[in-house]
């Protein structure tokens, strides 16, 4: 049986991949308030997310605040089917 | 959310419950745009059938290029506003967005033919403007529905759409109602497609508890 990735294998990584993957993008502040994470905890991880290419994170501004905003990658997408199906297969589903 | 180890049951749970939740958060419809576009439609309606009332004159017309003219700049400014306060965008609003830039960039080229039209032979082609309008832009309120998943729009945009094919119909007979009652139902279809259908989300939000 194929492992689970280790990089999405993880609460806050699999949280913030599972809301991208249902927008188009989300800010900072939208993924820190529904996964209920501290904002240096989710910035860690978005950099980890950004490094293995399953995210892309564009620094800008709204008005004169600044703003991040994050959406998923094609390989992202790719990494999270791939793990949702590796989960269908240790469920049986 | 702290780090532990997780079970593949934990793991498709949280997958559940953030796409639940972004669904649930999420506003798909940028109803204000909706009611700009229609609110603008419908009084410049209006003052082309007063202009035309009053004067007869056929660069009355030219009216109907303040919906482009006020229209554009304002949904620029208002989809800009719009980006600044959201903390996240929805696939579905994505896709309605541009949906929409390519019934306008349709509209725009038929414009520019029925200008041209116009100026080498007869006015009258413009009713084809007004058809289009009846039939694209009801088939844009009926998938706008079905993608947002709001029964309201799909209604209107079925009632204009199917305003505007028996028009067509009639226009092919010669048996095109008079203008004043044209431009009723155009004003009306308007109403049916975005003023009513923006009322009923607006009611079904507002009903909605804050979980």
């Amino acid at each position: 049986m194929k492992t689970l990735d280790p990089l999405l294998h993880s609460q806050l990584r699999l949280a913030v991949m599972s809301l991208l993957m249902g927008l188009e993008e989300a800010d900072f502040v939208f993924l820190k308030e529904k996964t209920g994470a501290t904002a240096g905890n989710l910035s860690v991880q978005l950099d980890k997310l950004a490094a293995a290419g399953y995210i892309e994170v564009v620094k800008g501004f709204a008005g004169k605040r600044p703003r991040t905003l994050c959406r998923t990658t094609a390989q992202g997408r790719e990494a999270f089917c791939d793990y949702v199906d590796t989960l269908k297969a240790y469920l049986h589903l | 959310m702290k780090e532990k180890e997780m079970t593949p049951q934990e793991s498709m749970e949280i997958i559940t419950e953030m796409i639940q939740e972004t669904h649930r958060r999420t506003p798909t419809l940028r109803l204000r745009t909706s009611v700009m576009w229609a609110t603008l439609t419908i009084v410049t309606t209006a003052a082309f059938w007063a202009s035309m009332r009053t004067t007869g004159d056929l660069r009355s017309l030219f009216v109907w290029l303040a919906i482009p003219a006020v229209g554009l700049p304002l949904n620029y400014l208002m989809v800009r506003r719009g980006r600044a306060d959201e903390t996240a965008r929805s696939r579905t609003e994505a896709v309605i967005g541009q949906m929409w830039c390519v019934i306008a960039g349709l509209g725009a080229a038929l414009a520019a033919v029925c200008l041209a039209i116009h100026l080498l032979t007869t006015p009258g082609v413009w009713l084809a403007m007004l058809l289009y309008a009846f039939i694209a832009v009801g088939a844009g309120a009926m998938m706008q529905g079905l993608l947002a998943g709001e029964r309201s729009f799909v209604w209107g945009g079925w009632t204009s759409m199917l305003t505007g094919f028996a028009l067509c119909g009639a226009s092919f007979s010669h048996a095109l109602p008079k203008g004043d009652v044209v431009l009723s139902l155009f004003a009306l279809c308007f109403v049916l497609m975005f003023i009513l259908p923006v009322c009923v989300v607006r009611r079904k939000r507002k009903s909605q508890p804050l979980s």
